[in-house]
């Protein structure tokens, strides 16, 4: 009955039964060659930085966005949330597996201290855009020797 | 055992970059005791830029990401936005006349019924 869905690609091979063509062999290498990938980096992260803002995008497809915590210490931004499988097929019978699910958590180091504002979060068709503001003042406060010269005080 | 590798219909073999900046997307395929459940993660995809296709007993799923050139510099890189291409092959047991998809924040869920397995009584003329 499982051997009624072949799935073929570069990627994925084919994977599938005992009736698979490949054999256990093969499909055990591709399975390998799929835990090796940096597809197990979840999930993954592009930093763009535009004039004043930095610009983190991101995939997590499924998302409880309800759940997505974003929190930001000075240039640290920390994304922690959870995919969880579909209800529906909670009690199916599985034949491939490979969309990642659990929680998950991602520690970015931006080169700047930040603003967080949630307001500045979008999420739209799996696609998370979080946008951070530069934060200029804490630049100052995090480098106290520069706060001190600009108050008069001296060394 | 190439023969298994190939495209369906060029019959070139893939993994040969023959679809541009593409990337297969990760594929989920459950089996209830009436449909076959497959999920697709392809985040970023607007449903007018989404073809799924079903040709004979192969779906082909092609999502394309249109580059919105921004003057942003680049800090990190981990992943290319270029969009998704992948075939599935459905066996004999899957009612091809019912199968229907949803597309939810970037997952493609299809859900193809299984065929009937109970008998058809053929009418008889006399």
């Amino acid at each position: 009955m499982s051997s009624s869905i072949h799935v073929s690609d570069p990627i994925s091979g084919h994977f599938g039964t005992d009736a698979s063509p490949y054999g256990k062999a093969a499909e055990l290498t591709m399975i390998r060659s799929l835990l090796k990938s940096p597809m197990t980096v979840f999930p993954r992260v592009n930093v763009y930085e535009h004039g004043d803002l930095f610009v983190l995008t991101t995939y997590i497809p499924g998302l409880d966005f309800d759940a997505l915590q974003v929190v930001v210490k000075a240039n640290e931004v920390v994304i922690r949330g959870q995919r969880k499988p579909d209800a529906e097929t909670a009690d199916a019978l599985v034949i491939l597996r490979e969309r990642a699910m659990g929680e998950f958590r991602r520690s970015i180091r931006l080169p700047d201290p930040v603003l967080y504002d949630e307001k500045e979060l979008q999420y739209r068709n799996g696609a998370l855009i979080m946008r951070f503001r530069k934060n200029q003042s804490n630049t100052a406060l995090s480098r106290p020797d520069l706060a001190t010269r600009a108050n008069g005080g001296g060394l | 055992m190439m023969r298994n590798f190939t495209d369906f219909e060029t019959n070139k073999p893939l993994g040969f970059d023959i679809h541009g900046s593409q990337t297969a997307p990760a594929v989920d395929i459950f089996e209830t005791s009436d449909f076959f459940i497959i999920a697709v993660d392809i985040p970023g995809i607007n449903l007018e830029d989404l073809d799924l296709d079903l040709k004979g007993n192969v779906i082909t799923i092609l999502g394309k990401i249109s580059d919105e050139g921004t003057e942003s510099r680049c800090l990190v890189s981990e992943f290319s936005p270029g969009g998704y291409f992948r075939r599935i092959q459905l066996g004999d047991a899957v009612d091809t006349r019912n199968i229907r998809a949803v597309l939810d924040n970037g997952v493609l869920k299809i859900k193809a019924q299984k065929k009937s397995r109970l008998p058809r009584r053929i009418p008889v003329l006399a």
